[in-house]
């Protein structure tokens, strides 16, 4: 953990999934507490940073059961907290960039896999590995992505072309 | 369906032989893994995605959606399962490339 950081961190957790964290000082984060969970997890695997929030995590988990707690959570900025919230969400314009070739049945299957690769490989290369392989995914999947969509048009045109030719010969 | 006359491309075999091998687990992410690290071949998953939607449009494959967890960011899975026709295609497929080696000797060599 780096020096700069002092401020001292309260995790309310909010029903089952939703999770606020206040600073001392009042500045807020929201995040879910799979999302944290699974930073916790990539940092402590990364860097040996965040195993003791993760500890704290699986101790609220484990020990108590009601819908409202505070966690006291020393040594993590909210600066550290946004950052890691930000690292875990895969880039958002490559993202983009898929959701206009795919199918919308396909969205689902297709954005959830890569983010859950993007995860695995976040915690094994880091932030930067994990955006360079996700932009090499992306562009890798349009060619074959457009060139479906090309031969499909191509196939109803030609479809068209075929019908003309019958019903106006 | 005349098994002999399906026609099925050298990846698409692939991606079937992946959903194959992965059963019941047999999600993009999971095949486009297997075809990298066991297959050794660099693969997108919009490749994979595009052909599993040319597979399925065949009838070879079938798909449905599971639960949405929160690592996938609340998206869910989609699982793929080979029918009936993809296995005959696959057999066919087999059966076609023996017998062209044993009806003309083909040996074939180390690359």
């Amino acid at each position: 953990m780096s020096q700069s950081v002092t401020t001292k961190l309260f995790i309310v957790e909010q029903g089952e999934r939703r999770v606020h964290i206040v600073s001392a000082s009042g500045r807020a984060v929201y995040t879910t507490l799979e999302q944290l969970l699974l930073w916790a997890k990539v940092r402590s695997v990364g860097e040996g940073e965040g195993a003791g929030l993760l500890e704290h995590l699986l101790l609220r988990l484990e020990g108590q059961d009601s819908d409202y707690a505070l966690v006291k959570v020393d040594e993590v900025t909210v600066e550290a907290l946004e950052l890691l919230v930000k690292q875990l969400r895969p880039p958002q314009f490559a993202q983009y960039l898929l959701y206009l070739f795919i199918k919308k049945h396909e969205r689902d299957g297709l954005l959830g896999d890569l983010r859950q690769e993007y995860i695995e490989v976040l915690a094994n290369f880091g932030h930067w590995g994990a955006r360079v392989w996700f932009y090499k995914q992306v562009y890798s999947s349009l060619t074959p992505l457009i060139r479906r969509g090309i031969i499909k048009w191509t196939a109803v045109a030609g479809l068209v072309k075929l019908l003309r030719r019958i019903v106006f010969p | 369906m005349n098994t002999e006359t399906i026609s099925l491309g050298e990846f698409e075999e692939l991606v079937l032989l992946a959903v194959a091998g992965l059963g019941e687990n047999a999600y993009g992410m999971k095949i486009r893994q297997a075809i990298e690290e066991i297959g050794g071949r660099f693969t997108s998953i919009g490749a994979v995605y595009a052909t599993l939607d040319r597979l399925e449009d065949k009838g070879y494959v079938s798909s449905e959606y599971g639960e949405a967890t929160a690592e996938r960011g609340g998206r869910a899975k989609r699982f793929f399962r080979i029918e009936e026709t993809g296995w005959k295609a696959m057999n066919s497929a087999e059966r076609v490339r023996e017998k062209i080696k044993r009806g003309l000797s083909v040996e074939l060599r180390p690359a």
